[in-house]
């Protein structure tokens, strides 16, 4: 199945999916590793909250990391000349942001 | 800074052993206690009782433990504070910058989407983001704080526990009268008469004690409070001093309670709205992406 039309140069396409969101991605990685050290070092009285306040704004940080590095699997197919659901090889992936995601990567997506 | 935990274990300790000097100087032998005859040197029962406090003193700050060292807030406040530059600094913003750069050109269906539903939904993603992360930072600044502030305050009581003990003496040529009072408040507190305030009431030696130094804990919540040690211990024997301490100390864990509640609704008020409007904190996934 055919997916949304992307009308522009290849070249930026491929610099956009492949190192410019990667690397956004990378940012939000890192900074989720580090609320998650700030939820783990201290708690609190049972009931104060502040570890489930903390933790909602690590999901969040997450989210927008997998999010920038999904749209960055999908344009990385486009410039590759594949639809972005289909399936490629690794090496038409986005550039590794070397970080560890800590929200599973959406299979779906970032199957081979 | 402020005190540790471990300060005002020691600072218990302290005080119990000032409130046993307390009991023993003062059951202590005169010369006119036996010149008048009324005498009655004390008795292992007598010390069974006097050690009695030490319970009550244990029980009336153990709430204090509940609380993590003040100290271990630091690093979460570095780590959110840290976070926070990151994302809001002009690195992210610099990329998110050069992201739209590209796009001006970009047409179709997954261009127009990708424009719209990801990439100007960044930057207010961002704005809103810098705003939870100082929210966080604050929940820890106010926990951190309403602790530390427990924590003074009860080091504060301690010492004024401990110099009233040390301050009490018997009245010299006629000690029999304190030695007269001793025995008839360890009668007292024998059988319940003067309530303990660590049991949830307070004695009418502390009810008729005016307490004025219990801090208003809604200052808690705010860093960087003014401390306000707590007042004096009213009382003029080992009994009354304690009574005050328990009662004082019983107003404390209270005030701090309630800071505790504060603080809980100040972040759930937080939370919910962040979890509320959760779309507003990440910008959408395109379809671009292939979902």
């Amino acid at each position: 199945m055919a997916g949304p039309e992307v009308v522009a140069p290849t070249g930026e396409i491929d610099e956009v999916g492949r190192r410019l969101l990667p690397s956004i991605a990378g940012v939000y990685a890192k900074a989720t590793q580090s609320m998650n050290a700030a939820c783990s070092s201290v708690g609190g009285p049972a009931g104060w909250e502040i570890l489930a306040f903390a933790q909602a704004a690590q999901r969040m940080l997450a989210e927008s990391g997998d999010n920038s590095y999904d749209a960055a699997v999908g344009l990385a197919k486009i410039a590759a000349g594949y639809d972005s659901t289909d399936n490629v090889n690794a090496d038409l992936l986005p550039e590794d942001p070397d970080v560890v995601f800590p929200t599973p990567p959406n299979p779906k997506l970032r199957t081979l | 800074m402020g005190l540790g935990t471990a300060e005002v274990v020691q600072k218990v300790a302290d005080v119990k052993h000032a409130a046993w000097e307390a009991w023993t100087r003062l059951t202590a032998y005169t010369p006119s206690m036996y010149a008048e005859d009324v005498y009655v040197p004390p008795q292992w029962s007598v010390k069974n009782e006097i050690e009695s406090i030490y319970p009550r003193i244990d029980a009336a700050f153990a709430w204090v433990w509940s609380f993590p060292e003040p100290d271990t807030y630091d690093a979460a406040i570095e780590a959110v504070r840290e976070v926070r530059q990151t994302i809001v600094g002009t690195e992210l913003n610099g990329k998110v910058e050069d992201v739209k750069g590209k796009l001006d050109d970009w047409r179709g269906e997954g261009g127009t989407n990708f424009r719209a539903n990801f990439v100007h939904r960044f930057e207010s993603a961002i704005d809103n983001q810098g705003d939870m992360l100082e929210a966080v930072t604050n929940a820890y600044k106010s926990g951190q704080a309403v602790t530390q502030t427990s924590l003074n305050d009860a080091g504060a009581l301690l010492d004024a526990a401990w110099k009233a003990f040390k301050e009490l003496k018997s009245d010299g040529g006629s000690g029999w009268g304190d030695a007269a009072k001793l025995a008839f408040n360890i009668i007292a507190l024998g059988t319940g008469i003067a309530a303990a305030a660590g049991t949830g009431g307070a004695s009418a030696v502390f009810a008729l004690s005016v307490v004025s130094g219990s801090t208003g804990f809604l200052a808690n919540v705010i860093p960087d409070a003014p401390e306000k040690a707590p007042g004096a211990l009213p009382g003029d024997d080992p009994l009354q001093v304690t009574d005050a301490l328990v009662g004082q100390a019983s107003e404390l864990k209270n005030a701090s309670d309630k800071a505790g509640r504060d603080l809980v609704t100040l972040v759930n008020r937080d939370l919910g709205f962040l979890l509320g409007h959760e779309k507003d904190f990440a910008p959408t996934r395109p379809t671009i992406a292939g979902a």
